[in-house]
């Protein structure tokens, strides 16, 4: 059976490697897009178990992707949590509007929980 | 009141000198005038209507008295020349002679009066030098019946008239020097003392226009009476204008929301009442134009204090809006420096995660222990960094403010328990204690409360040695519910009690002992405390630990609208 895939949308380098180090040793595909305006082309050569999605990138914002998501038939069904540094229940509420499953603010979790997080949402 | 009492000699002094030469002035016209008429009488009638003995008798008469009344009391002066000058009036009244003795009768009280009110001897002998020329005078009128009268040689009576008209020509001549001199030394003096007076209101003029503060006086009702250049820019009114109208309506004050600050309620108002009351420096005032514009400003308000009495204020007031940009400018620079820097400290803190939990293969205890120094390291600094983003977030005001029912024991309970490990490594008893229906509901913002309650407990548990007592506490009054948290600590030295919510501050008896501390856990709390609108104090004695209450309105706290909430704090260490 072929391994989950997990798509990331995440500009800084730093947060990219942690990420794909760790879910790669978790047993996932990762394949992480650091451009806002590639992340919807990318998406759609391979469809995600789950995307987590960062909201401050360059060229197009993580709200803007969602929105796109949302409104496009093929990904509308993509699972996607957002995961930023941005710590306001204003942009929190933002995101869970549009249509986000999760959330969560990088410097609050540990990179457990966050496991934990990614493969509980695979599974629902 | 030293100052008063020399201001008030030299004013008593200043009055006298005006009162002496009025009367000189006065006495000097009153011979003048009595020896013309007394001239023109006896010239109409040619005859001596001129007691001459009895005048010089009842001059010598009105001296002797007025001497020894001098040195009595100088008080019964004036009293005691009024009634020598009446009974002498009587005198001549009673005398069977013409009725032109009633004016001459009056000639002797002139020296009287002269010794009686003046005091400086160079005016008195000037007033008696008059007197002995209007003798003479008369003596030269009426010389024929007053030969007739003193039948005396010819040679003795011009003889005498020459040795006492060169008597009054020295005397004159003495005086006119002594007065030019005193003239000319007066004359000196005023010069002096005008250029002084110009040098020093030009000086306080160039003071008051360089003045980058703008200066309203006013007087005790509140009249302005005076408004400077700043002034006169920041309010954009022309002084004309402004002065002799209310401050009220000049110099209108609003809070930043908007309401208005009523007069009664300002310092000004307050200064001119006599309160002793300055600047209120916590709060943040705006001025508004007459146009409707406004500008934040800080103000100090002085009384005119004139003996002891108010007698009006000067207000001082400056825009701060450039302030206030600074220190927004600096908030968001450390808003956005602590984001930049979650970014590093997360993932330092994943790898740090994955090494420990073995995911880079298996690590020696040495390896172990250096790791976890690392990680808790890290988790220092991001804990330091959530506290100045909240710092940074309350100081730029957008903080929002839910207000909603908290269970504030819950609260207390989540934070034990997530700070239970630090208590049982140093061997804390812990205490609690609230009222029996447990659930304490308040209507406040949960996080809000939350960063207090956090705050104040992980101090107790920071600066209180091992084997230490907490005794945390929840009371409910009519109008407050009550948190207290007591320790066993440091407790804070007496000294710098005043400085302990202050930003940064770190008492000097803990700086060696508890190395992770900010300096901003307290004055965090402070600033959101004061801003729920409760209120905040604490006991405490060095070495022997520390008491900190927090009392909350149960109606509720101020609910705020911002862009901006707090980050839930954790004791990073511990986890």
């Amino acid at each position: 059976m072929a391994n989950k895939f997990i798509f990331i949308a995440e500009d800084d380098m730093a947060y990219g490697n942690v990420y794909k180090t760790k879910l790669e040793k978790e047993g996932y595909d990762v394949e992480i897009v650091n451009d806002g305006n590639n992340v919807i082309p990318e998406l759609k050569k391979r469809k995600p178990d789950l995307m987590i999605l960062d909201l401050m990138m360059p060229h197009k914002t993580g709200f803007e992707i969602l929105e796109e998501i949302r409104e496009d038939p093929d990904l509308k069904h993509t699972k996607v949590v957002v995961a930023s540094n941005l710590s306001q229940d204003i942009d929190r509420e933002k995101v869970e509007k549009i249509g986000a499953i999760d959330y969560f603010i990088k410097s609050d979790i540990s990179i457990f929980e966050l496991v934990e997080k990614i493969k509980r949402l695979i599974a629902s | 009141m030293g100052g008063t009492s020399a201001h008030q000699e030299s004013y008593e002094s200043m009055r006298s000198a005006y009162v002496r030469s009025f009367l000189l002035f006065f006495l000097s016209c009153a011979l003048t005038i009595e020896v013309l008429v007394a001239a023109y009488i006896s010239y109409l009638h040619n005859a001596v209507l001129f007691p001459f003995e009895l005048d010089v008798s009842i001059a010598a008469f009105g001296v002797l008295l007025i001497l020894t009344i001098k040195r009595i009391a100088l008080r019964w002066i004036p009293l005691a020349t009024m009634v020598a000058a009446s009974a002498f009036l009587f005198y001549t009244l009673a005398l069977p002679t013409s009725y032109e003795l009633y004016v001459l009768g009056f000639v002797p009280i002139i020296p009287i009066l002269a010794l009686a009110l003046l005091e400086n001897p160079r005016e008195i002998q000037m007033v008696l030098v008059l007197y002995l020329v209007g003798l003479v005078m008369l003596f030269i009128v009426n010389h024929d019946a007053f030969v007739a009268r003193y039948p005396l040689p010819a040679l003795v009576q011009y003889g005498a008239a020459a040795a006492l008209l060169l008597v009054i020509v020295a005397k004159l001549r003495g005086l006119v020097l002594a007065l030019r001199g005193a003239l000319d030394r007066k004359i000196n003096m005023q010069r002096k003392m005008l250029a002084d007076q110009a040098f020093s209101a030009a000086r306080a003029e160039a003071i008051l226009k360089s003045i980058g503060d703008g200066i309203v006086v006013t007087d005790k009702r509140g009249k302005i009476l005076f408004l400077n250049e700043t002034a006169e820019k920041l309010l954009d009114m022309h002084a004309e204008k402004a002065v002799g109208k209310d401050i009220s309506s000049v110099l209108r004050k609003e809070m930043e929301d908007g309401t208005k600050i009523p007069y009664k309620d300002d310092v000004l108002a307050r200064v001119l009442a006599g309160d002793r009351f300055e600047a209120d420096r916590d709060k943040r005032y705006y001025v508004v134009r007459l146009d409707g514009s406004r500008f934040p400003a800080t103000m100090i308000v002085t009384p005119v204090i004139l003996d002891g009495q108010v007698i009006g204020a000067v207000e001082m007031f400056r825009d701060i809006t450039e302030e206030i940009e600074v220190d927004k400018a600096k908030t968001e620079f450390v808003s956005l420096a602590s984001h930049q820097l979650r970014t590093p400290l997360s993932t330092v803190s994943w790898y740090a995660e994955m090494m420990m939990a073995g995911d880079a293969g298996k690590l020696t205890r040495e390896q172990k222990g250096f790791l976890k120094e690392i990680y808790e390291g890290n988790q220092r600094m991001i804990h330091l960094v959530d506290a100045l983003l909240n710092v940074s977030r309350i100081e730029a005001g957008t903080l929002s403010v839910k207000n909603e029912p908290v269970n504030i024991a819950a609260i207390i309970d989540d934070v034990l328990a997530e700070i239970l490990p630090l208590m049982k490594d140093k061997r804390l008893q812990i205490h609690t204690s609230a009222p029996p229906d447990a659930a304490i509901l308040l209507q406040a913002d949960p996080d809000v409360i939350r960063v207090i309650v956090h705050n104040l407990i992980t101090n107790a548990v920071k600066y209180t040695p091992d084997q230490g007592k907490i005794s945390i506490g929840l009371e409910r009054d009519l109008e407050n519910v009550v948190l207290s948290v007591q320790d066993t600590g440091y407790g804070i030295p007496e000294s710098q009690k005043p400085l302990i919510f202050s930003k940064l501050f770190r008492g000097d008896n803990v700086l060696d002992k508890v190395t992770d501390g900010t300096g901003l856990g307290l004055y965090m709390v402070k600033k959101l405390i004061d801003k729920l609108g409760g209120k905040i104090w604490f006991d405490s004695s060095e070495g022997k630990g520390s008491t900190f209450y927090v009392a909350w309105p149960k109606t509720g706290t101020r609910e705020q609208h911002g862009t901006r909430t707090l980050i839930p704090e954790s004791l990073a260490t511990v986890r």
